[in-house]
């Protein structure tokens, strides 16, 4: 099963899972602290070969009706970790929900690494101005 | 990358054993080989299942190795209303060593993260310079990433177990 079909009067609608996934996947990197999506060794591999991939570190799994999506992502340091995965469930749930119409069940993240920015590393009280 | 380079050596391993039992067996499709198999033939032919049946054994080992790396070390699950929340210790793991790293005094620190009835464990073993009293650091340490940890991952963590590792020769370089 791999598009949601949806029935009307005028046919069959249907929405192949890559476009979940790459709704979910923007939804889920405009959000604030999110440094970007972590992918597989595939999707490295892939990232390398100068391919873009949108739905990398994006698992969706989508029914006649309904949706549920796995996110795995990589966190900016400094932000609070759980205000930011909330703030990604709700965002990917209405993204979603909008723009597909499948009602979104579950939005599950995955947080796999943090990201330090290298011009935020500073000493702790330099000893010499 | 690591486990790229071991996934790597473990199919080229598993190739050549696999050529070498095949031409012990005394198959010779394998074209490029066929010289090889001239000479092989008579008393080389056991030397050759050795090997080749070595170089499989190894294949299939670091194969198997490849694999278990790629099993993440754990997760900490966050309670989320619209569904899971988790968060892998190598991410935890990373947060520690920054926040412990940046205390003055710390030259260098490793970690290893455990759970203990859904709160984290961390032992720490760092590496000090003699410019602060021991103890005083410590103490720093286990607040700093304590608190730090909580902060930011939100989970409550029960106890941070600091080993001094040893006192580095010479100061930190006054001027970055």
């Amino acid at each position: 099963m791999s598009n949601a079909a949806e029935r009307s009067d005028l046919g069959e609608i249907r929405i192949a899972n890559e476009v979940v996934s790459i709704v979910a996947g923007l939804a889920a990197t405009e959000v604030e602290g999110v440094a970007g999506m972590s992918g597989g060794i595939a999707s490295g591999v892939a990232e390398m070969l100068g391919r873009k991939n949108l739905s990398k570190g994006v698992r969706v799994e989508v029914g006649e009706e309904q949706a549920a999506v796995d996110l795995s992502i990589i966190v900016d340091y400094g932000v609070r970790i759980p205000e930011v995965a909330w703030k990604i469930q709700e965002n990917v749930k209405r993204a979603v929900e909008s723009m597909t119409g499948l009602q979104v069940v579950e939005v599950n993240v995955h947080v796999q690494g943090v990201h330090f920015a290298q011009a935020e590393e500073q000493p702790e009280d330099p000893r010499v101005k | 990358m690591d486990r790229f380079v071991i996934a790597l050596a473990a199919l080229l391993a598993l190739a050549f054993g696999v050529a070498a039992l095949s031409l012990a067996a005394g198959w010779n499709g394998v074209l490029w080989a066929v010289d090889v198999i001239m000479a092989a033939r008579g008393a080389a032919r056991l030397e050759s299942a050795l090997t080749g049946l070595l170089a499989a054994a190894v294949g299939v080992y670091l194969l198997a190795l490849a694999g278990q790396r790629e099993t993440e070390p754990g997760n900490i699950a966050l309670p989320g209303e619209l569904g899971d929340v988790s968060v892998s210790l190598r991410a935890v793991e990373s947060l520690v060593l920054q926040a412990a790293s940046s205390i003055r005094g710390v030259r260098e620190a490793t970690t290893r993260l455990g759970q203990e009835e859904g709160r984290l464990t961390v032992d720490l073993s760092v590496l000090v310079t003699s410019e602060r009293p021991v103890p005083e650091l410590a103490a720093e340490v286990q607040q700093r990433v304590t608190r730090h940890v909580q902060d930011v991952v939100g989970v409550p963590v029960g106890r941070v177990s600091v080993a001094v590792r040893n006192i580095a020769s010479g100061h930190k370089a006054r001027v970055e």
